[in-house]
């Protein structure tokens, strides 16, 4: 029963597909792709600006926290009395760790991260929101 | 053919952008020809055809290597013509499907086609009006089945219906053709 559907069928003709929807299909994902490209681009180079500042900001922190927290004077130690550092080393380890500028730096961390992101997407989004992606 | 495809999309997600020409090229025809079995509309069927291969790039980083393309890529295109038909014109959706699919025990097989008519639907012209009045659903079933050669579960897959209700709705419109072509 099923044979004679099926060369029914075999019979059918097959619709042609119109001449240039390849390249209609090809063209419209073209321009989706870039406007998808434009949105990023004009999301992320602000946020890349805003990280670099949050970048110099955080340094900056962390500079002064660094600067009162005396990690600078616990670290020379080290160079000037090494002998005594060796003798102590885990409470010189401990007061290091106390003395470490842990939220400036973990700022500074953060933008970092946030800079190298947003401009690797920037980057990426203004090659192809500059120039013509090519599909075929 | 499946492994083909399927490496040019694992080409495509690796940076190369001519795999994904490459594939739209391979799948337009299959694509096209469903569209139009369905819609019975060039200019319908181009704006499926169209918008299923955007849908596939939006969404090709999130297929499954593991899953068929083939029923993925019609699944797609199913969807995209519902929604298609509902806007463009007064339709209703339950006439796309308006089998409950409950699987009956008490539905016949349809008898084999008698000669004469099997003669007469032989003239490719016939069969293609018949399938024209014929339900979206079931002209949709009968294309999948005869034409793009799938099984039933793959069917249910790309209608998003069980297996039984796929079996029951492809019984009903081999019979609802028959009644067609006797006439």
């Amino acid at each position: 029963m099923e044979k004679d559907y099926q060369k029914l069928f075999d019979g059918l003709v097959s619709p042609s597909v119109p001449a240039r929807l390849y390249d209609s299909v090809l063209l419209r994902i073209d321009v989706e792709a870039r406007h998808a490209s434009r949105l990023k681009f004009a999301v992320f180079a602000p946020l890349a600006f805003l990280s670099s500042v949050a970048v110099v900001v955080s340094f900056q922190y962390m500079a002064r926290e660094t600067a009162q927290s005396g990690l600078s004077e616990y670290l020379s130690i080290i160079f000037s009395d090494g002998g005594t550092i060796l003798s102590y080393w885990k409470e010189f380890l401990v007061s290091l760790v106390e003395s470490a500028p842990v939220f400036g730096a973990t700022l500074f961390l953060g933008a970092v991260l946030a800079l190298m992101g947003s401009l690797r997407v920037t980057f990426k989004n203004a090659q192809t929101t500059f120039t013509h992606i090519q599909l075929a | 053919m499946e492994t083909h495809d399927k490496k040019l999309i694992a080409d495509y997600l690796e940076g190369d952008t001519n795999a994904l020409a490459l594939l739209i090229e391979r799948n337009l025809k299959l694509v096209y020809r469903y569209a139009f079995r369905i819609t019975r509309d060039v200019e319908d069927a181009k704006d499926i055809t169209q918008e299923t291969f955007v849908k596939v790039w939006r969404n090709i980083g999130k297929f499954d290597l593991d899953k068929n393309f083939r029923t993925w890529l019609l699944g797609i295109a199913h969807n995209t013509a519902i929604d298609l038909l509902r806007k463009k014109r007064n339709f209703v959706f339950s006439d796309f499907d308006n089998d409950d699919g409950n699987f009956s025990e008490t539905i016949v097989d349809p008898a084999p086609l008698p000669p004469e008519i099997f003669e007469r639907a032989e003239k490719k012209e016939l069969l293609d009006d018949a399938l024209g009045q014929i339900s979206p659903t079931y002209r949709e079933i009968l294309t999948l089945y005869y034409e793009e050669d799938l099984t039933f579960a793959e069917i249910g897959t790309i209608l998003s219906k069980p297996l039984n209700t796929v079996k029951s709705q492809y019984r009903r419109s081999l019979s609802a053709l028959r009644k067609i072509l006797s006439e």
